[in-house]
Protein backbone atom coordinates (compact mmCIF):
# COMPACT_ATOMS: atom_id res chain seq x y z
CA UNK A 1 0.00 0.00 0.00
CA UNK A 2 2.53 2.74 0.89
CA UNK A 3 4.13 2.09 -1.91
CA UNK A 4 1.62 3.35 -3.72
CA UNK A 5 1.39 6.36 -1.99
CA UNK A 6 4.01 8.57 -3.48
CA UNK A 7 2.06 8.40 -6.79
CA UNK A 8 -1.42 9.14 -5.65
CA UNK A 9 0.27 12.71 -4.05
CA UNK A 10 -0.12 15.62 -6.52
CA UNK A 11 3.56 16.87 -7.27
CA UNK A 12 4.48 20.08 -6.40
CA UNK A 13 4.75 22.48 -9.24
CA UNK A 14 8.34 23.82 -10.34
CA UNK A 15 7.26 26.82 -9.14
CA UNK A 16 7.05 26.04 -5.95
CA UNK A 17 9.89 23.56 -5.72
CA UNK A 18 12.07 26.59 -7.19
CA UNK A 19 10.78 28.55 -4.11
CA UNK A 20 11.60 25.95 -1.26
CA UNK A 21 14.91 25.45 -2.42
CA UNK A 22 15.52 29.24 -2.48
CA UNK A 23 13.80 29.47 1.18
CA UNK A 24 16.31 26.73 2.37
CA UNK A 25 19.80 27.95 0.84
CA UNK A 26 19.13 31.54 1.90
CA UNK A 27 18.07 30.03 5.18
CA UNK A 28 21.30 28.40 5.53
CA UNK A 29 23.51 31.00 4.17
CA UNK A 30 22.31 33.29 7.06
CA UNK A 31 23.09 30.71 9.71
CA UNK A 32 26.69 31.04 8.16
CA UNK A 33 26.95 34.46 8.47
CA UNK A 34 25.87 34.32 11.55
CA UNK A 35 28.54 32.36 12.93
CA UNK A 36 31.76 33.98 11.17
CA UNK A 37 32.31 36.47 13.82
CA UNK A 38 31.66 34.16 16.12
CA UNK A 39 33.99 31.70 14.96
CA UNK A 40 36.65 34.78 14.59
CA UNK A 41 36.37 36.03 18.29
CA UNK A 42 35.58 32.91 20.67
CA UNK A 43 36.61 34.95 23.54
CA UNK A 44 33.82 38.02 22.51
CA UNK A 45 31.42 35.56 22.22
CA UNK A 46 31.96 33.93 24.93
CA UNK A 47 31.53 37.39 27.58
CA UNK A 48 28.31 37.51 25.57
CA UNK A 49 27.30 33.93 26.42
CA UNK A 50 28.01 34.59 29.61
CA UNK A 51 26.27 38.21 29.57
CA UNK A 52 23.05 36.45 29.23
CA UNK A 53 23.43 35.11 33.01
CA UNK A 54 21.36 31.79 32.09
CA UNK A 55 24.30 29.21 31.78
CA UNK A 56 26.10 28.39 34.70
CA UNK A 57 29.78 29.35 34.46
CA UNK A 58 31.19 25.91 33.41
CA UNK A 59 29.44 25.68 30.31
CA UNK A 60 29.87 28.88 28.89
CA UNK A 61 33.28 28.49 26.93
CA UNK A 62 31.70 25.12 25.79
CA UNK A 63 28.94 26.68 24.42
CA UNK A 64 30.52 29.26 22.42
CA UNK A 65 33.23 26.75 21.06
CA UNK A 66 30.41 24.83 19.43
CA UNK A 67 27.31 26.84 18.86
CA UNK A 68 29.03 28.45 16.20
CA UNK A 69 29.95 25.45 14.62
CA UNK A 70 26.86 23.86 14.77
CA UNK A 71 25.36 26.99 13.14
CA UNK A 72 27.79 26.30 10.43
CA UNK A 73 27.41 22.83 10.12
CA UNK A 74 23.03 23.55 10.04
CA UNK A 75 23.81 26.28 7.41
CA UNK A 76 26.07 24.20 4.94
CA UNK A 77 23.64 21.18 5.24
CA UNK A 78 20.76 23.41 4.18
CA UNK A 79 22.63 25.06 1.26
CA UNK A 80 23.72 21.70 -0.02
CA UNK A 81 20.78 19.87 0.70
CA UNK A 82 22.62 16.54 2.62
CA UNK A 83 20.95 15.67 6.13
CA UNK A 84 18.39 18.22 5.32
CA UNK A 85 15.94 17.02 7.99
CA UNK A 86 18.44 17.05 10.65
CA UNK A 87 19.75 20.37 9.83
CA UNK A 88 16.04 21.80 9.20
CA UNK A 89 15.19 21.04 12.68
CA UNK A 90 18.81 22.28 14.19
CA UNK A 91 17.60 25.60 12.70
CA UNK A 92 14.02 25.62 13.93
CA UNK A 93 14.94 24.66 17.35
CA UNK A 94 17.90 27.19 17.72
CA UNK A 95 15.88 29.92 17.01
CA UNK A 96 13.29 28.58 19.21
CA UNK A 97 15.86 28.83 22.00
CA UNK A 98 17.17 32.51 20.83
CA UNK A 99 13.71 33.08 21.23
CA UNK A 100 13.67 32.15 24.61
CA UNK A 101 16.67 33.64 25.88
CA UNK A 102 16.31 37.16 24.50
CA UNK A 103 12.58 37.33 25.89
CA UNK A 104 13.72 35.67 29.04
CA UNK A 105 16.40 38.78 29.16
CA UNK A 106 13.93 41.34 28.09
CA UNK A 107 11.42 40.32 30.93
CA UNK A 108 13.70 40.79 33.55
CA UNK A 109 15.22 43.98 32.27
CA UNK A 110 18.44 42.72 31.58
CA UNK A 111 19.96 44.78 28.84
CA UNK A 112 22.37 42.09 27.09
CA UNK A 113 24.28 42.12 23.55
CA UNK A 114 22.38 40.16 21.20
CA UNK A 115 25.30 38.36 19.67
CA UNK A 116 23.21 37.32 16.87
CA UNK A 117 25.48 38.25 14.06
CA UNK A 118 28.17 40.05 15.56
CA UNK A 119 30.61 39.73 18.73
CA UNK A 120 30.40 43.60 18.88
CA UNK A 121 28.08 45.36 21.47
CA UNK A 122 25.37 47.22 19.04
CA UNK A 123 22.66 49.53 20.45
CA UNK A 124 20.07 47.35 18.99
CA UNK A 125 16.49 47.26 19.89
CA UNK A 126 15.53 43.81 21.58
CA UNK A 127 12.26 44.06 19.86
CA UNK A 128 13.55 43.96 16.51
CA UNK A 129 16.17 41.40 17.95
CA UNK A 130 13.09 39.13 18.80
CA UNK A 131 11.12 40.06 15.33
CA UNK A 132 14.41 38.93 13.12
CA UNK A 133 13.80 35.35 15.10
CA UNK A 134 10.20 35.16 14.63
CA UNK A 135 11.23 36.10 10.94
CA UNK A 136 13.53 33.77 10.45
CA UNK A 137 11.69 31.13 12.33
CA UNK A 138 8.57 31.18 9.92
CA UNK A 139 11.22 30.34 7.47
CA UNK A 140 12.57 27.62 8.96
CA UNK A 141 9.16 26.51 10.20
CA UNK A 142 8.04 26.99 5.76
CA UNK A 143 11.62 24.77 5.09
CA UNK A 144 11.31 22.13 7.44
CA UNK A 145 7.47 21.38 6.55
CA UNK A 146 8.72 21.53 2.58
CA UNK A 147 11.81 18.53 3.74
CA UNK A 148 9.68 16.79 5.16
CA UNK A 149 6.96 16.69 2.54
CA UNK A 150 9.72 15.93 -0.37
CA UNK A 151 11.25 13.15 2.12
CA UNK A 152 7.56 11.56 2.33
CA UNK A 153 7.48 7.23 2.16
CA UNK B 1 6.58 2.66 10.11
CA UNK B 2 7.42 5.37 7.58
CA UNK B 3 7.37 8.35 9.87
CA UNK B 4 9.19 6.04 12.73
CA UNK B 5 11.61 5.64 10.65
CA UNK B 6 12.00 9.42 9.02
CA UNK B 7 11.99 10.60 12.37
CA UNK B 8 14.86 7.99 13.66
CA UNK B 9 16.74 9.52 10.66
CA UNK B 10 16.46 12.73 11.31
CA UNK B 11 17.57 12.26 14.96
CA UNK B 12 20.46 10.25 13.57
CA UNK B 13 21.19 13.79 11.54
CA UNK B 14 20.88 15.85 14.35
CA UNK B 15 23.36 14.03 16.18
CA UNK B 16 25.62 13.89 12.79
CA UNK B 17 25.54 17.90 13.23
CA UNK B 18 25.98 17.88 16.74
CA UNK B 19 29.00 15.24 16.69
CA UNK B 20 30.87 17.73 13.62
CA UNK B 21 30.19 20.64 16.00
CA UNK B 22 32.24 18.88 18.73
CA UNK B 23 34.78 18.22 16.23
CA UNK B 24 35.46 21.18 14.82
CA UNK B 25 35.10 23.50 17.84
CA UNK B 26 36.89 21.88 19.96
CA UNK B 27 39.54 20.99 17.39
CA UNK B 28 39.88 24.12 15.84
CA UNK B 29 40.03 25.75 19.34
CA UNK B 30 42.97 23.65 19.88
CA UNK B 31 44.67 24.43 16.53
CA UNK B 32 44.44 27.98 16.32
CA UNK B 33 46.72 28.53 19.80
CA UNK B 34 44.94 31.10 21.06
CA UNK B 35 41.82 29.31 21.95
CA UNK B 36 39.74 29.46 24.75
CA UNK B 37 39.49 27.10 28.46
CA UNK B 38 37.00 25.06 28.11
CA UNK B 39 35.73 26.18 31.65
CA UNK B 40 36.15 29.59 33.36
CA UNK B 41 34.75 31.34 36.51
CA UNK B 42 33.56 33.80 34.45
CA UNK B 43 31.45 35.63 37.48
CA UNK B 44 34.86 35.47 39.56
CA UNK B 45 36.27 36.65 35.98
CA UNK B 46 33.69 39.68 35.52
CA UNK B 47 33.63 41.17 38.94
CA UNK B 48 37.73 40.58 39.82
CA UNK B 49 38.31 43.10 36.69
CA UNK B 50 35.73 45.46 38.25
CA UNK B 51 37.67 45.48 41.49
CA UNK B 52 41.38 45.79 39.61
CA UNK B 53 39.71 49.29 38.24
CA UNK B 54 39.94 50.57 41.31
CA UNK B 55 37.20 48.59 43.10
CA UNK B 56 34.14 50.21 41.61
CA UNK B 57 31.12 48.78 39.63
CA UNK B 58 28.80 50.64 37.07
CA UNK B 59 24.75 50.80 37.43
CA UNK B 60 24.85 48.98 34.75
CA UNK B 61 26.88 45.75 35.94
CA UNK B 62 24.94 46.35 38.83
CA UNK B 63 22.02 45.90 37.74
CA UNK B 64 22.85 43.19 36.46
CA UNK B 65 24.19 41.26 40.21
CA UNK B 66 20.90 42.27 41.90
CA UNK B 67 19.16 40.70 38.61
CA UNK B 68 20.72 37.60 38.91
CA UNK B 69 21.64 37.50 42.63
CA UNK B 70 25.34 37.47 41.75
CA UNK B 71 26.06 39.69 44.30
CA UNK B 72 24.97 40.85 48.17
CA UNK B 73 24.20 44.90 48.38
CA UNK B 74 24.54 46.69 51.21
CA UNK B 75 23.46 49.62 52.28
CA UNK B 76 25.92 51.96 54.02
CA UNK B 77 23.34 54.81 54.98
CA UNK B 78 21.45 55.29 58.46
CA UNK B 79 18.96 52.99 59.00
CA UNK B 80 15.86 55.60 58.79
CA UNK B 81 17.45 56.35 55.07
CA UNK B 82 17.15 53.14 54.15
CA UNK B 83 13.71 52.41 55.36
CA UNK B 84 12.74 55.40 53.16
CA UNK B 85 13.96 53.45 50.21
CA UNK B 86 16.80 51.71 49.26
CA UNK B 87 18.02 48.96 46.15
CA UNK B 88 15.67 46.38 46.02
CA UNK B 89 17.20 43.34 48.28
CA UNK B 90 19.94 45.27 49.72
CA UNK B 91 20.36 44.90 53.23
CA UNK B 92 20.83 47.26 55.41
CA UNK B 93 24.49 47.65 57.38
CA UNK B 94 24.78 51.34 58.87
CA UNK B 95 28.66 51.98 58.99
CA UNK B 96 28.31 53.38 62.59
CA UNK B 97 32.27 52.89 63.96
CA UNK B 98 30.78 53.60 67.41
CA UNK B 99 28.05 51.04 67.23
CA UNK B 100 28.45 47.71 69.37
CA UNK B 101 27.25 45.69 66.76
CA UNK B 102 28.60 46.50 63.62
CA UNK B 103 31.81 43.55 64.35
CA UNK B 104 29.06 40.77 64.69
CA UNK B 105 27.15 41.91 61.97
CA UNK B 106 29.93 42.30 59.81
CA UNK B 107 31.59 38.68 60.55
CA UNK B 108 28.21 36.91 59.77
CA UNK B 109 28.67 38.33 55.88
CA UNK B 110 28.69 35.72 53.67
CA UNK B 111 32.48 35.49 52.40
CA UNK B 112 31.95 33.61 48.86
CA UNK B 113 29.52 36.44 47.62
CA UNK B 114 30.76 40.07 46.12
CA UNK B 115 29.91 42.57 48.25
CA UNK B 116 28.15 46.05 46.58
CA UNK B 117 28.28 48.37 48.79
CA UNK B 118 26.59 51.68 48.51
CA UNK B 119 25.35 55.23 50.31
CA UNK B 120 23.55 58.31 49.39
CA UNK B 121 25.39 59.48 46.14
CA UNK B 122 28.61 60.69 44.75
CA UNK B 123 29.88 62.83 47.67
CA UNK B 124 28.94 60.56 50.56
CA UNK B 125 32.02 58.18 52.59
CA UNK B 126 30.04 56.02 54.22
CA UNK B 127 30.43 53.24 51.73
CA UNK B 128 33.98 53.92 50.86
CA UNK B 129 34.77 53.60 54.79
CA UNK B 130 32.88 50.47 55.06
CA UNK B 131 34.46 48.66 52.53
CA UNK B 132 37.66 49.93 54.37
CA UNK B 133 36.77 48.29 57.57
CA UNK B 134 35.51 45.45 55.52
CA UNK B 135 38.72 44.76 54.23
CA UNK B 136 40.31 44.57 58.07
CA UNK B 137 37.64 41.64 58.29
CA UNK B 138 39.12 40.07 55.64
CA UNK B 139 36.69 41.17 52.76
CA UNK B 140 38.67 41.56 50.00
CA UNK B 141 35.75 41.05 47.22
CA UNK B 142 33.89 44.10 47.51
CA UNK B 143 32.67 47.04 44.84
CA UNK B 144 32.12 50.65 45.49
CA UNK B 145 28.54 51.63 43.59
CA UNK B 146 30.08 55.16 43.41
CA UNK B 147 26.36 56.84 41.91
CA UNK B 148 24.52 55.62 45.42
CA UNK B 149 21.02 55.27 45.84
CA UNK B 150 20.60 58.39 43.54
CA UNK B 151 21.99 57.41 40.51
CA UNK B 152 20.16 54.04 41.18
CA UNK B 153 17.14 55.83 41.24
CA UNK B 154 17.88 58.48 38.70
CA UNK B 155 18.43 55.50 36.23
CA UNK B 156 14.83 54.10 37.04
CA UNK B 157 16.40 50.97 38.60
CA UNK B 158 14.30 48.92 40.83
CA UNK B 159 14.09 50.28 44.91
CA UNK B 160 11.89 49.60 47.84
CA UNK B 161 10.92 50.42 50.77
CA UNK B 162 10.76 49.97 54.32
CA UNK B 163 13.00 47.98 57.30
CA UNK B 164 13.01 44.25 57.58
Amino acid sequence: MTGLRPRLTPQPSPVAEFFFAGLRVALGMVFIWAAYDKLLHPADFAKIVYDYQILPDGLINIVALLLPWLEVAAGLALVFNLLTRGAALVVLYLLIAFFAALAYNYSRGLNVACGCFSTKAQPASILLELGRDVALLLVAALVTRDVYKRTRA
Amino acid sequence: MASRSRRRSAIAEIAILLALACVLGLGVNILRGEGIPLREDWTAKKFAAAAKSGGRITLDLALTAMKTKSALFLDARPLEDYGEGHIQSAQSLPFDPLAKDLETRVKALPKDRPLILYCSGVSCALAEELAEFLHDFGYKNTLLLVEGFEGWTAAGYPAEKGTP
